[in-house]
């Protein structure tokens, strides 16, 4: 039984020990939002927040997930109003089959939580763990420089 | 149709209508669906490249508690198929059953399990006992030829699966009447695709009849495969498409749609199959590889006369569409450069490897790698500029178009190039050492991509618009979006010729029950033929809505315009009438009281898209490593109903070209042909990091006369230059000519100190 | 040649239970009683390779082994980050710096968030980038076992592919890097197919200077160059007690390619071409360290 908090709700869940926290997510929780695209770390579709970090949620193991506090893309936007991230990868074209955008959003929320001026390449290092096969990178970047500009201006 | 720049909505960088959903999470794909009581499907696969199943013992695992059904070859329908049989289109090979008959490549297809988790599943697979006697494997097209290589299918003489010729003019004439001949060979690898949703789908097989879900690309195509391997009715058969999470080619076809149906018909009960990625890149599809052997013979001036294309094309283990890829590869250049003398024989060939289907660019970037190459090697032996060369050659306006036989009505290749130079600094290079271990070089290729496959098939595609009683319009269109944004592109259609703004628009797609024919999302038609199909239905829509609102206002239909949910005089707009009220009258004094339109599209040319890429690269004479700096493309596209989903295919395929050229290639065992890099730690893709400090995109406007507002095809075409001006380009900056892709920083290494060494 | 876990079978990953000792004596019962039992601290390894022997999982997570610290020693705590490393403060200056570039190197950023040194040490992949740098610098290792304390030379402790001196019982809890006189430098350079990748090669070079020649030298190198990575010890006696110069950065360079065991076909690279790799590495990261040392 784990104890954990995401997007500030409780859940209490019964896990097997080799039950990876994406599993949790999307087949305990029903949070279907993170994706799973490998599995193995690599593609980053997974990406959430655990206790203010960016992390692979297909290598965090359910058990150690106990007590702990997680973002997911869902817990992003409040009251149907959309985070600065979420509407500027909407208005700047970084969107086209969405499958990375979840992790590649949370990614990004981690790095501006950290950093609210951002280079470019460090943004880029920040993305470094999102593949995205559709955009080349190129509006998710110049997105993301948008939404820090906005949250600084904020 | 009317040339007009004053558009409200096409042509405006507008946010994709699923774009919220996406960037919220709430967007549903495939691979996101549950239905209660809903099974889990996995999928034993033969360890072995080319083997007799001998015997298969499923008593274990159905002994497993859990374990629902398992199905192998005794249990499917003796139904052979193709599972890229388009309804339409010529035939292809049926070389198939749902599970393999015969193992053929490490990888097929030999048990399915359905069980209450995936876990169960999981643990059944391992329970499953085969008995394999093992055959003697090919894993190379030219081998697979020669004879007493293993037979893979009984069918096929020498493995051939298809054998390709296209004859235009006469090349030996045009050769003897050459001043310069060049003859040359280049390897291609296989591509993955790797959209980052796996294959999956979910079936539900009740007496009502049989729903599936899928992230697909063409989901009237799976549905009438299915309907003919499982003995249905087609209107039994409903296949809807959710959000897909990229495509490229990879879900062209119909892949495990009919083995979930089949489980779920025996299970009573739903049944999801979802690929890892490990299966996905072992046994789903690569781009097609091989060999690329050409001969072109030019006139002192640079003029091409005659041009002769070689392909030996790996199909694999199966046809899939081998044959279609294969012919595609030979008509490219028809699209691109006056030919008058062409000629191309092309062969694909069974081996014992995973089969090689659809992926963007459909054998265009194969020979445009070799040809675009070719010709720079020309310009250099002629002492032209390789920019001059292109334009000498390349079709314009007017020009007869070999595969329709009527003309090319919109070319803007030469602006596309021209403005490339421009923006990449061609005329105004920096300097060519940049460091005492690094060097510069600049590099450029064109291509055109054919919008559709005419004449080889006839496309048509439907549409309706519904207009509510509030004046907002439903939108029912066949077509597939995935990840391209085809669902935005022809809600902006439909608004603009009824004068609404997109979030007067909803749209449902890709539903075969409830949306009218569309073939699927390939061959860069969509924007194009559904486009038309929607703008067809959206005046049929208009032209019932003035005709009312003509006898609500006493004038002539010609005299009116609607625009925001009004109908109004275009002489004197305070004299109008809104949608609702228009709607409202006519439920008392219409014949029909609601208006529905209707569009039918029938594609009735071929235009392609055209597209000059340039680049500035460094290159590191101590390691091999290539680094682009600026990347330039220069599109073509007619004109472009959203340029922000245009930009975005321009810069998504600079990012998979560039990984076609640099760093991807599936990799087979030498013993087993099994795909040995099947995760991503092995096969490598372009990180953020390595992508060009400067990418620009251009749209070159031109107007094509038979697309919707003048627009053609976009999105596979940028695929194709990119690897050859990277070619280009090195050789520009050290002087070596790389003829095997990927150009990996070893191989540029190794061909760098080969040429040192002479 | 590449990872086991990408068969198309999936692996039947299923242990039994997960243990969350609150202390190392905890944790190193637990590795005692249980034959099957193994370590999970990030997991960024544990959770990819999924071995299916594995019937008990000791999750050390909760241990007090995060820190960076430094007394006589510098002590890294086994389960500190990766991440950490790449930030701590007490890894920007020095020869200490080439710690924090392999950790810059590492993975990606939300792998370096959970991944930890003892994970990265223990797994003992020759194209890990934590090991060189610390080998590079006389790193020390602390094990725990169920009866004894070792203190183990780094160098020494990895002695085949995947294959460590930790015993079945023992759990890594710290690594302990000597402090070096101030003219001393190191740098860590990462050859890679892209910029996110394991290393093809990888090489650390620390050199202490005393006036012009170089008193000191280490050279590691590591990625797919053999079982394990490799410490040139002809590349040090070749810089040693010189000062530096082409010819004999050249000559270095030289030694330890030769070195090199390579497997004779990677689908990474060839033998040949990571042996040109190793000599570019070592002229530049003995360059660097040159130049940090004198620096100061």
């Amino acid at each position: 039984m784990i104890k954990l908090e995401v997007n500030g709700e409780q859940y209490e869940v019964d896990v097997k020990p080799y039950w990876t926290l994406l599993y949790v997510l999307r087949e305990k929780l029903g949070l279907k939002g993170t994706k799973n695209g490998c599995g193995e770390g690599d593609c980053g579709a997974c990406t959430v927040i655990m206790d203010g970090k960016s992390v692979h949620s297909c290598l965090v193991l359910a058990v150690q997930a106990d007590g702990k506090k997680i973002l997911t893309i869902e817990g992003l936007a409040k009251e149907g109003k959309l985070h600065p991230l979420q509407e500027a990868f909407v208005e700047h074209g970084a969107i086209q089959c969405g499958f990375c955008t979840p992790g590649m959003i949370m990614a990004a929320k981690a790095l501006l939580d950290e950093n609210p001026n951002p280079t470019r390449e460090e943004i880029r290092e920040a993305i470094s763990g999102n593949i995205c096969r559709c955009t080349g990178y190129v509006k998710i970047i110049k997105a993301i420089e948008a939404a820090a500009k906005k949250l600084r201006g904020s | 149709m009317e040339k007009d720049s004053a558009f409200l909505v096409v042509g405006k960088k507008l946010p994709r209508v699923d774009a919220i959903a996406k960037a919220t999470g709430q967007a549903k794909y495939s691979v996101d669906l549950e239905l209660p009581g809903m099974l889990h499907g996995k999928i034993l696969r033969s360890p072995h490249p080319h083997a007799k199943i001998v015997r298969i013992d499923t008593s274990e695992a159905e002994k497993l508690p859990g374990v629902k059904a398992i199905l192998t070859f005794k249990d499917i329908p003796k139904v052979k198929f193709n599972p890229s049989t388009r309804y339409n289109f010529p035939p292809l090979p049926e070389d198939a059953y749902i599970l393999a008959d015969k193992a053929r490549f490490v990888g097929d297809e030999i048990a399915a399990v359905a069980a209450e988790s995936e876990e169960i599943a999981e643990e059944a697979l391992s329970l499953i006992k085969v008995e394999y006697e093992k055959l003697p494997a090919v894993f190379d097209p030219e081998e697979a030829m020669k004879p007493g290589a293993p037979k893979i299918h009984d069918w096929a003489d020498n493995n051939i699966v298809a054998r390709i010729s296209v004859n235009q003019g006469d090349v030996e004439k045009g050769f003897k009447e050459a001043d310069l001949i060049l003859e040359d060979e280049f390897k291609v690898q296989p591509q993955h695709h790797c959209a980052l949703e796996p294959h999956a789908c979910v079936a539900h097989y009740t007496s009502e009849g049989l729903t599936i879900w899928s992230s697909t690309q063409v989901p009237f195509q799976v549905r009438n495969l299915v309907a003919k391997i499982l003995d249905l009715p087609i209107h039994k058969v409903r296949v809807i498409k959710p959000h897909v999470g990229g495509g490229f080619g990879g879900k062209d076809e119909m892949f495990h749609e009919a083995l979930a149906a089949l489980l779920s018909k025996r299970t009573g009960r739903p049944v999801k199959i979802e690929l890892t990625r490990a299966e996905v890149f072992s046994a789903t599809r690569t781009r097609h590889s091989g060999k690329e052997r050409v001969k072109i013979g030019f006139k002192k001036d640079g003029t091409i006369v005659a041009l002769h294309l070689e392909t030996i094309f790996n199909a694999g283990a199966y046809s899939a569409a081998s044959p279609r890829i294969t012919r595609a590869n030979g008509v490219r250049a028809l699209g691109l450069y006056r030919l008058p003398n062409y000629r191309f024989d092309g062969y694909c060939v069974y081996t014992n490897v995973v089969p090689a289907g659809a992926f963007r660019g459909y054998g265009n970037p194969q020979q445009g790698f070799a040809i675009e190459q070719m010709l720079d090697m020309a310009a250099e032996k002629l002492g032209i500029d390789p920019i001059e060369i292109r334009l000498k050659n390349v079709v314009r306006v007017g020009d007869p178009n070999p595969l329709t036989k009527g003309i090319f009505e919109s070319v803007g290749i030469a602006d596309c190039i021209k403005k490339g130079a421009e923006l990449i600094g061609w005329q105004r290079r920096k300097p060519k050492i940049i460091s005492n271990t690094k060097r510069r070089g600049y590099g450029m290729a064109i291509a055109a991509h054919w919008t559709s496959v005419a004449p080889y098939a006839q496309e048509y595609v439907g549409a309706v618009v519904n207009i509510n009683p509030d004046g907002t319009i439903n939108l029912m269109v066949g077509a597939s979006d995935i990840g391209q944004g085809s669902d935005t592109v022809m809600c902006q259609i439909a608004a603009e010729i009824l004068g609404l703004s997109l979030s007067d628009v909803s749209i449902i797609a890709a539903d075969t029950a409830v949306t009218p024919w569309d073939a699927g999302s390939y061959s860069s038609k969509t924007t194009h033929i559904a486009g038309n199909a929607v703008r067809l239905a959206a005046i049929d829509a208009k032209n019932k809505l003035l005709t009312e609102a003509a006898k609500i206002l006493k004038v002539d239909k010609e005299e009116l315009e609607c625009k925001d949910k009004k109908v109004f005089l275009k002489s004197d707009p305070s004299k109008s009438v809104s949608v609702p009220e228009i709607i409202n009258w006519m439920k008392l004094n219409s014949e029909e009281p609601w208006i529905i339109g209707k569009g039918v599209y029938k594609m009735i040319t071929n235009c392609p898209t055209y597209l000059a890429h340039f680049v500035e690269l460094s290159v590191d004479i101590q390691t091999g490593s290539v680094e682009v700096l600026k990347f330039v493309a220069c599109q073509d596209v007619g004109v472009a109903i959203n340029p922000l989903q245009v930009e975005g295919q321009m810069e998504g395929s600079i990012h998979m070209g560039m990984g076609y050229a640099l760093t991807e290639g599936i990799i087979f065992d030498k013993e087993t042909g099994k795909v040995l890099n099947n995760s991503f730690v092995d096969y490598k893709l372009i990180p953020p990091k390595d992508m060009p400090e400067e990418i620009i995109t251009e749209l070159i406007p031109t107007y094509e006369p038979t697309g919707p507002f003048g627009a053609k095809g976009c999105s596979e075409v940028g695929m194709t230059p990119v690897a050859p001006a990277i070619a280009n380009a090195i050789y520009d900056a050290i002087g070596i000519r790389i003829k095997e892709l990927p150009m990996s920083k070893e191989r540029v290494l190794t061909t760098f100190k080969r040429k040192n060494l002479k | 040649m590449f990872s086991k876990n990408h068969s198309l079978m999936q692996k039947l990953f299923r242990p039994k239970e997960c243990f969350r000792p609150k202390s190392v004596e905890e944790a190193v019962s637990f590795l005692d009683k249980y034959d099957n039992a193994k370590v999970i601290a990030g997991g960024t390894d544990l959770l990819v390779d999924k071995p299916p022997e594995v019937e008990y999982l000791v999750d050390i997570s909760c241990l007090n082994l995060r820190y960076v610290t430094i007394d006589e020693f510098l002590r890294i705590g086994a389960l500190t980050t990766i991440r950490d490393l790449e930030i701590s403060p007490l890894l920007k200056g020095g020869p200490y710096l080439a710690i924090s570039e392999a950790a810059r190197s590492f993975g990606s950023l939300p792998i370096r968030n959970t991944a930890t040194v003892g994970g990265n040490i223990c797994n003992a992949i020759s194209s890990a980038d934590i090991p060189p740098p610390l080998v590079a610098l006389d790193a020390k290792v602390k094990v725990v076992g169920p009866r004894e304390e070792r203190i183990l030379p780094l160098g020494e402790f990895f002695v085949g592919n995947r294959q460590t001196l930790l015993r079945k019982n023992e759990l890594l809890v710290e690594v302990q890097v000597p402090q070096f006189p101030p003219n001393t430098g190191a740098a860590f350079i990462k050859f890679a197919r892209t910029s996110i990748d394991l290393a093809l090669v990888n090489m650390a070079v620390k050199i202490t200077l005393e006036g012009e020649l170089m008193k000191q030298v280490r050279v590691v190198v590591g990625g797919g160059v053999g079982p394990t990575l490799i410490r040139s010890k002809k590349a040090e006696e070749i810089l040693e007690n010189q000062k530096i110069n082409e010819k004999i950065l050249d000559e270095a360079a030289e030694a330890v390619s030769a070195e090199l065991r390579p497997r004779p076909t990677s689908i990474r690279g060839s033998g040949e071409y990571k042996r040109e790799i190793s000599k570019v590495l070592l002229r530049s990261a003995a360059l660097q360290a040159w130049e940090r040392a004198r620096g100061g």
